[in-house]
């Protein structure tokens, strides 16, 4: 024999061998039928007689196990496995939150849609002076209307005060819809720091947006429009309620805040803006 | 016991690579002198790849004059870090151990005494 790998014992160990390792993928397979062939070849002397092969055979294992053996884990196996679990525990952990968020936020959205609308209280004021100053106050069946000629294309607008009723802090984040006098939209702004007294003192505040209202506090809201709309002599525009955007909580839901007194601007739009003319045909 | 055998096999063939490269029936013998270690044989080779896939072991070839042309394998930086990670591990472990055995061996003295 030229070489121990002719021995028939081995032949049929390597036949065993290589159907067990057609479980592996290719490389595997080449490498372990390599590593064992050679490890047969230099264990054993070609003219090995039956029994010292027998043994050596014993001592390497039956193919199947060999083929198929798990192997010691490294340290490297230990890694993965660990962040495995790791990764596992972090998925649960997240599964379980979304889990909770979900079961919880219709409840939370219905809470946040019944906390107490912004309410008008206290100074209101038409924002420019000269507007003011020639303001018409009507009352028809408890209503209240402050009514001024319209200053056609040029600006106009008024300012409340509203209170937040809630133990939620309420934030305007603008207008929920487009809204006459205020075309296309009205500019919201929401005061920095409640307000107390006067038109001047509503006027002289800082206004910005959004606009934060704290739980029980009171802050002024300046609605402003160009006045761009086609009027008739003997109409007018009224402005009754502020449609806003106000986000509590995470919710952000629109609130109708109703105005008393209504707002209204009266009389024939004029210029660029006349009923004649080409932006009112 | 055949567990922890294969647990073990890994580092101890990382803790024989760091003396010297080694081919793998020198492998196999090494781990043989040590009694109870190997179960068989065969199950260095899976193991050496493993550990080469891991890239904690590299294998070349080499054709020395006289010598038949061999795979020898060497421990890589990665594997003398789990390999030192190891040790450190395989002490404490150890160290636990025995002392839970021992533990336990002093109350089954103990016990007898203890009931009457």
């Amino acid at each position: 024999m030229s070489s121990s790998l002719d021995h028939p014992l081995i032949r049929d160990y390597l036949a065993e061998l290589e159907a067990a390792l057609a479980a592996l993928p290719p490389a595997q397979a080449a490498e372990l039928r390599e590593q064992i062939s050679a490890h047969l070849e230099e264990e054993l002397h070609p003219d090995a007689d039956d029994a010292t092969v027998a043994d050596v055979l014993a001592r390497l294992g039956p193919p199947g196990e060999l083929a198929g053996a798990p192997a010691s884990p490294t340290a490297a196996d230990l890694a993965a496995r660990r962040a495995r679990r790791r990764r596992t525990r972090t998925t649960w952990v997240v599964l379980g939150i979304v889990a909770l968020v979900a079961a919880a936020w219709p409840s939370y959205v219905a809470v946040m849609h019944d906390v107490g609308s912004l309410q008008v209280r206290g100074a209101s004021a038409w924002w420019y002076p000269q507007d003011s100053a020639r303001q018409v106050r009507t009352e028809a069946d408890g209503i209240v209307q402050l009514t001024v000629p319209i200053r056609s294309s040029e600006r106009q607008g008024l300012v409340v005060d509203v209170y937040n009723p809630s133990s939620w802090t309420q934030t305007v984040t603008g207008p929920a819809s487009e809204f006459s006098p205020g075309s296309p939209y009205g500019q919201v702004a929401v005061s920095t720091q409640p307000v107390h007294g006067s038109a001047a003192a509503l006027r002289a505040a800082t206004y910005g947006l959004p606009g934060v209202i704290p739980p029980h506090q009171s802050r002024a809201i300046r609605l402003m429009w160009v006045s761009i709309m086609c009027d008739e002599r003997g109409g007018g525009t009224i402005v009754s309620q502020l449609v806003l955007q106000v986000r509590v909580g995470w919710v952000t839901r629109t609130e109708v805040v109703n105005l008393n007194p209504t707002w209204a601007v009266y009389g024939p739009s004029t210029g660029k803006y006349a009923l004649t003319a080409p932006a009112c045909q | 016991m055949t567990e922890l055998r294969r647990g073990v096999l890994g580092p101890c063939v990382l803790a024989l690579l760091e003396l010297r490269p080694r081919f793998g029936l020198e492998l196999v013998r090494d781990l043989a002198a040590s009694d109870g270690l190997l179960t068989s044989d065969g199950t260095v080779y899976p193991l050496l790849n493993r550990l080469r896939d891991a890239g904690l072991v590299t294998s070349e070839w080499r054709d020395e004059e006289g010598e038949r042309a061999r795979r020898y394998y060497s421990i890589t930086a990665a594997g003398q870090e789990a390999l030192a990670a190891f040790r450190a591990d395989w002490t404490q472990f150890a160290a636990t151990v025995g002392g839970v055995l021992n533990h336990l061996q002093g109350d089954a003295h103990i016990a007898p005494d203890g009931g009457r």
